[in-house]
């Protein structure tokens, strides 16, 4: 997923930025997103790309991903409740949630026994 | 662990005592497990060949595939994973750096001789007494009983907290 920002306005003495978030291909206007204030004091501001990048990652990806969990899902949409013994036969035809942020860190599923 | 926009996938969890990761990375992968994250003790490689080395040394971690292998000695270091192919790794982690654990692959029926050994199935599903363990299962062991195992194929990992 890509992401955009607009940076609404710039307070150089509190080093902080009122600033949009929105997905790169959504269909709402950045212009109508909700603006944050983010202080930037330990960005990386190298470059812009630099700081393009820290802005993302810390504030942006958040952002846009809780914004886009706020809107209701259509019924044809919406997941149906899947688990345990893996047969594809059962898949076919249904709408079935998975994850597409980059979490580096999902739970390892283990189970403890007795021997 | 950083990452770069290829896939990588890792699950983790903590235990009772220890911490288990499995870490899936598509060729072309490259990872830094920063030295304040590193607490992996043992590697165990599933697949593919992945280069491991120490930040800012010329050390290698040869991993072999099937193996379990210790890297105990380096968990003040900042550990770098670059792949050239599809990699599966398992990493058996202590939770605390002070606590010393020693690991090794199980072949074979056993007797328990220590009160803080877990064996974990790290792979397939081996049969222990009467137990079908499957991948990830794992138990804390009773000092003195027998294990009788029938690997099947599959790997299991023996740990004791020293």
């Amino acid at each position: 997923m890509k992401g955009i920002f607009k940076i609404i306005s710039h307070s150089s003495d509190t080093k902080s930025i009122s600033v949009k978030f929105n997905r790169l291909h959504s269909q709402t206007s950045i212009e109508d997103c909700k603006s944050l204030k983010v202080n930037y004091s330990n960005y990386d501001i190298s470059n812009i790309e630099t700081f393009a990048s820290n802005l993302m990652r810390k504030s942006g990806l958040n952002r846009i991903q809780s914004t886009d969990e706020e809107l209701s899902i259509i019924s044809a949409n919406t997941p149906e409740n899947v688990s345990g013994s893996f047969s594809m036969d059962d898949l076919v035809g249904k709408v079935i949630q998975g994850d597409v942020d980059i979490k580096f860190k999902t739970t390892l599923s283990a189970r403890k026994v007795e021997l | 662990m950083n990452h770069n926009n290829l896939n990588s996938e890792a699950s983790y969890i903590k235990l009772d005592d220890f911490a288990l990761c499995n870490i899936k990375m598509d060729s072309g992968w490259v990872g830094i497990h920063s030295k304040i994250e590193n607490y992996g003790l043992y590697y165990y490689l599933y697949d593919g060949s992945p280069k491991v080395g120490l930040a800012f040394e010329n050390t290698l971690i040869n991993l072999t595939k099937g193996d379990l292998t210790s890297t105990k000695s380096h968990l003040e270091k900042s550990v770098i994973i670059e792949t050239s192919d599809s990699c599966d790794i398992f990493i058996f982690n202590t939770l605390d750096k002070t606590q010393d654990w020693t690991g090794s692959l199980v072949t074979k029926t056993f007797t328990c001789d220590n009160e803080n050994s877990y064996l974990i199935c790290i792979d397939g599903a081996p049969k222990v007494n009467s137990t079908t363990m499957q991948k990830f299962d794992y138990s804390k062991l009773t000092s003195g009983k027998e294990y009788s195992v029938t690997l099947n194929g599959g790997v299991l990992g023996l740990f004791t907290k020293v």
